[in-house]
């Protein structure tokens, strides 16, 4: 494959602009966007006019002039997507959490499995720079053992459907934990077996939204672990949110804070700003994901399982907060 | 002039012995040690006499108006309850003591005696934890949703490596969590549930390290974090309310950085005591209200020993969600 033609469903999701960006400013020379769907045909056009490729009113018309579909839908709305594009042999990057249930990530992984295209979870944390040395350092033995992890991924509420649990599946715990349960996974090559989450709820718009929570979990590995996933990064913070692991090793700590190179701004229009001058990961996301799908190997491949194992530990805090106790994996 | 008997010569009794010398309405009247050398060291420097244990000073009857007791914690019972018994208001570092029954009972003697029991919480004198917690009552943030602290460090040396002692010291959670323990009830109020995970019982005698949620009657989540595993003493805080953040970093937000090279650095030794340039230290600024509330009987001491209590209450509640692996209610 020479060059990928790439499709969106939907545009619903805070990232997908990043991704089409990318596409169209970082990634031109080995991809097209082609078009978009979207079935909110005002945000679709717009998206169009900006980043380039046709506005299509029909999935099944897109899919006929793609390779690749970026599924940057709502959270519940995913798998309607993922399914046919994986039916029509389309390679599939989608958008975390890559579902809210349990059953549809599952269809997911089966249709991909199933039509031999490639299944790709969104989880750009994978490419910081920051992250990558962490890791390297672990795996060389650097900090000895891993002992434990204080992690955070604030942020502030994306609002829209994200304060609609129909179509976000939750709020904080579902937006953000996954980012941290993938990162800790790759590194630590465990799984979580068990988890605890004390979440706090406000009401928006009528609609009860989890925007806090602090998780305590425990991996295979017996590293213990915190996961910081609230919006709670206010409308005039100087940056969106942030990204960071305290590893305790029995040899020595890392601190990584990935979004932590930045300029301190001071305007007279904005107050106080971080200007981020790190890499852009998301555009090293599409890249990989985009030679996995040209080429048949890429620098990680993070797949429908990593999307699902990821989602499973949101689904757990939530699962443990309305117990209100530890919620051990694999009991019942 | 307040007579003031110092027990424990160690790293705390050295910084509160420098506060005595500067207050002048206080005088050191003697030093217990049970360690002869190190307790005369400290005593040659204050020219007072040097006593083997408390007892044979309170008989040698020396002019005593306060003992202050800067021993290890599992000693504090014994030796508050000798001091209140012979007539003597009584400093104590914190914990309060080591155990919830051993301070029920000191505080329940130091009522029916009329003595003052005044613990070292001495984070209350930290002007940058006094701000916050007036910022967030004065509504700065609005309503505080998620309340990060933290404060890690180097695993602290000390007489007969004590600290690695967990019947002694009740390791990073009893020690040092305590700390934000008492800072976060006294800006929080009342908490509801506790879970908890750490290295005690994981067997690592050298290190210690936890990470701990409370849950506030008021909905707040706090997240603590205790440390001796880290190399650098290091205190944070990251409050988040519906309108605003509140974070302070240590390490950040001081006036002076002073970066000693190593051919002239001496071997680190004892607990890192903080320290960021101040007109009053705040160990000053605790020991100064302390004598005040001691010179005025009717001042109302900046800690109650029922603060002291609960501090020390919810680091055992912590302690046993730690043991128990599960939710523990308050
Ligand atoms: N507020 C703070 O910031 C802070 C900091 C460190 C320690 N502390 C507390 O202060 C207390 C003392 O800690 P430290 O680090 O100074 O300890 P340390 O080991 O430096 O000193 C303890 C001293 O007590 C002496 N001692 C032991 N048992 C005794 C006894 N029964 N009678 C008389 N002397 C005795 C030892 O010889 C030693 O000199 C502890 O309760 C600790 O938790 C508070």
């Amino acid at each position: 494959m020479e060059r990928v033609r790439v499709g969106f469903a939907t545009f619903a999701h805070v990232h997908a602009p990043a991704y089409a960006r990318a596409l169209k400013e970082d990634l031109f020379t080995v991809a097209d966007l082609v078009g978009i769907y979207d079935d909110d045909s005002a945000r679709g056009r717009k998206a169009a006019e900006t980043f380039g490729g046709a506005f299509y009113t029909d999935y099944a018309a897109l899919l006929a002039d793609v390779d690749v579909v970026i599924v940057t839908a709502e959270n519940a709305r995913h798998t309607p997507f993922v399914l046919s594009a994986a039916e029509r042999k389309k390679h599939i990057l989608v958008e975390k959490p890559i579902a809210t249930t349990v059953a549809d990530a599952e269809a997911m992984i089966a249709a991909a499995k199933r039509h031999g295209v490639v299944l790709f979870t969104a989880f750009p944390v994978r490419y910081s720079p920051a992250i990558r040395r962490l890791k390297a350092f672990i795996e060389a033995g650097e900090i000895g053992r891993v002992l434990a992890i204080k992690s955070t991924n604030r942020g502030q509420n994306p609002g829209g459907w994200f304060n609609d649990p129909r179509l976000s599946g939750g709020g904080a715990v579902m937006d953000h934990t996954v980012h941290l349960v993938d990162v800790m996974r790759w590194i630590l090559k465990a799984e979580v077996k068990d988890v605890y989450a004390e979440i706090g709820y406000t009401v928006i718009e009528g609609q009860k939204v989890d925007d806090r929570g602090i998780l305590t979990v425990e991996w295979t590995n017996g590293v213990f672990a915190s996961i910081d996933c609230s919006w709670s990064r206010n409308a005039k913070y100087p940056t969106w949110g942030d990204v960071t692991l305290e590893v305790i090793g029995t040899d020595g700590v890392v601190w990584v804070d990935a979004f932590h190179q930045k300029l301190n701004v001071f305007t007279n229009a904005d107050g106080y700003r971080y200007h981020d001058f790190g890499d852009d990961i998301n555009v090293a996301l599409l890249d990989d994901f985009l030679r996995h799908v040209r080429t048949g190997e890429g620098d990680v491949y993070i797949s429908g399982e990593d999307g699902l194992a990821a989602l499973r530990v949101a689904l757990w805090a939530y699962e443990a907060e309305r117990k209100g106790r530890k919620v051990a994996v694999g009991e019942r | 002039m307040i007579g003031v008997l110092l027990v424990g010569a160690g790293i705390m009794g050295r910084v509160h012995a420098s506060y005595y010398r500067k207050d002048q309405r206080t005088t050191i009247v003697g030093v217990v040690d049970v360690e002869e050398e190190r307790g005369r060291a400290l005593s040659d420097e204050f020219s007072v006499p040097y006593y083997n244990d408390l007892t044979s000073a309170l008989r040698d009857g020396a002019k005593a108006d306060v003992v202050d007791i800067c021993v290890p914690t599992v000693y504090h019972y014994d030796l508050i309850l000798q001091a209140l018994e012979s007539g003597k208001h009584v400093i104590v570092e914190k914990p309060l003591t080591r155990t919830l029954k051993e301070a029920e009972e000191v505080i329940a003697r130091a009522k029916r005696l009329d003595r003052k029991l005044l613990v070292g919480h001495v984070v209350r004198f930290f002007p940058e934890y006094r701000k916050a917690r007036d910022l967030i009552a004065q509504g700065a943030i609005g309503e505080v949703k998620v309340a990060h602290v933290s404060r890690v460090g180097p695993f602290p040396k000390a007489w007969r490596n004590w600290y690695a002692d967990y019947m002694i010291s009740g390791g990073v959670v009893l020690d040092l969590m305590i700390h934000d323990i008492d800072f976060l009830l006294w800006t929080f109020g009342d908490v509801v549930r506790i879970y908890a995970k750490g290295l005690y019982g994981r067997e690592y005698a050298q290190l210690d390290y936890a990470l701990v949620t409370f849950r506030f009657q008021n909905g707040v989540i706090a997240h603590l974090e205790g440390s001796w595993a880290h190399e650098t003493f290091r205190t944070r805080f990251d409050i988040s309310g519906t309108d605003g953040v509140i974070a302070y970093d240590s390490t950040r937000d001081t006036s002076l950085v002073w970066e000693r090279r190593p051919a002239s650095a001496a071997a680190q030794a004892g607990v890192v005591v903080p320290e960021s340039p101040l007109m009053a230290t705040p160990y000053e600024r605790e020991l100064k209200s302390f004598i005040d509330s001691l010179s005025d009987s009717t001042a109302v001491p900046a800690i109650r020993p029922e603060d002291a209590y609960e501090a020390l209450r919810l680091s055992i509640l912590t302690l046993e969600a730690l043991r128990s692996g599960d939710v523990v209610e308050v």
